[in-house]
């Protein structure tokens, strides 16, 4: 399969490419799907170390079902979405290890030093409110107001109905106003200095 | 992104959460590294599936109808015991036609014992065989 048309081709067909032994399928599916998986795992834990570690082993899994994948009955993405959550609960119940603070500095210019430490402030104070929410409503959260997916997709990935999805986010964002609504002036602060 | 704004209108809490929201979109962090890429396709390398060409294949189910024989002469012991086998059987038949001429039905007797030369010839209507010189 030429790598031009991997922007056409669905996951689904991707799948059954890659359990034929196709080579590019496999990479393009790497390179589809970790950002993704990765990115919903580092918002759900807060720690980079254990977001790779639960991304490496949800695709694993992945592409250990492969052969035996249904076509049609879940998306590739829907069923990721299901075990990531699941392997970051796992994770979680075991007791957080890494604290925000502890998170890797990005490598940047100093150029936008200033900024990107603002931004880092912002979004290291929502991981910290997000943390403190219920794994439930922190997973609809981050789904419907970071991820942006529809609620009707979220609702399949949480196994809930659209209503419980609704009512999940709603008491997450009261849960996140309430707890970061004290904090307006610290961050608006560092937005003064800039 | 107007971080001014949600703080100039501080009952605003949607319009706070929703630049949160978006900063943590644009987050650097939540980016996947090259070195987890790299790690994850060497999984999807090493798990996935691979089948042998055609041609191969072809050459494969050959050497396997070839092996079917093979394994039913082993299972009787291989060509020695099938050479035995045979000669058991020849050696059965002999017997069976060589007791004695009174034993066997009368027009067989006929047949392997005596001069005249009888052949079976007609079948007849109650599906016996007639004999005839």
């Amino acid at each position: 399969m030429p790598l031009d048309a991997q922007d056409e081709v669905s996951d689904d067909a991707l799948m059954i490419l890659y359990a034929n032994g196709d080579a590019t399928a496999a990479r393009i599916l790497t390179l589809r799907l970790t950002p993704r998986v990765f990115g919903h795992a580092f918002r759900m834990l807060g720690d980079r170390a254990e977001a790779e570690d639960v991304a490496q082993e949800a695709l694993m899994r992945l592409w250990k079902i492969a052969p035996d994948w249904r076509q049609g009955e879940a998306k590739i993405t829907t069923w990721l979405y299901r075990v990531v959550a699941n392997l970051c609960t796992d994770r979680l119940r075991k007791g957080r290890s890494v604290a925000l603070d502890a998170i890797a500095e990005p490598e940047d210019s100093a150029a936008s030093a200033v900024q990107q430490l603002q931004n880092q402030a912002r979004v290291d104070a929502l991981q910290e409110a997000l943390n403190a929410l219920p794994d439930r409503q922190r997973q609809a959260v981050i789904l419907r107001h970071i991820e942006s997916l529809a609620n009707p997709e979220i609702a399949e990935i949480m196994e809930i109905g659209v209503e419980a999805v609704e009512s999940l986010t709603a008491r997450g964002k009261r849960a996140l106003t309430k707890a970061l609504s004290g904090r307006r002036d610290e961050l608006g602060c560092m937005d003064d200095q800039a | 992104m107007n971080w001014g704004a949600w703080m100039t209108k501080p009952d605003d809490n949607n319009e706070m959460l929703d630049a949160l929201f978006a900063a943590a979109r644009t987050d650097d962090r939540a980016t996947a590294r090259p070195d987890l890429l790299a790690k994850v396709l060497a999984d999807a390398e090493a798990l996935q599936p691979s089948f042998e060409p055609l041609a191969a294949r072809e050459q494969t189910s050959d050497r396997v109808r070839g092996g079917i024989i093979a394994q039913i002469i082993g299972a009787l012991g291989g060509w020695p015991s099938l050479t035995g086998l045979a000669a058991a059987t020849v050696a059965g038949v002999w017997v069976g036609f060589s007791v004695a001429p009174d034993m066997l039905p009368t027009g067989l007797a006929e047949i392997i014992g005596s001069d005249t030369e009888v052949y079976l010839a007609l079948l007849e209507g109650d599906y016996g065989y007639g004999l005839e010189e």
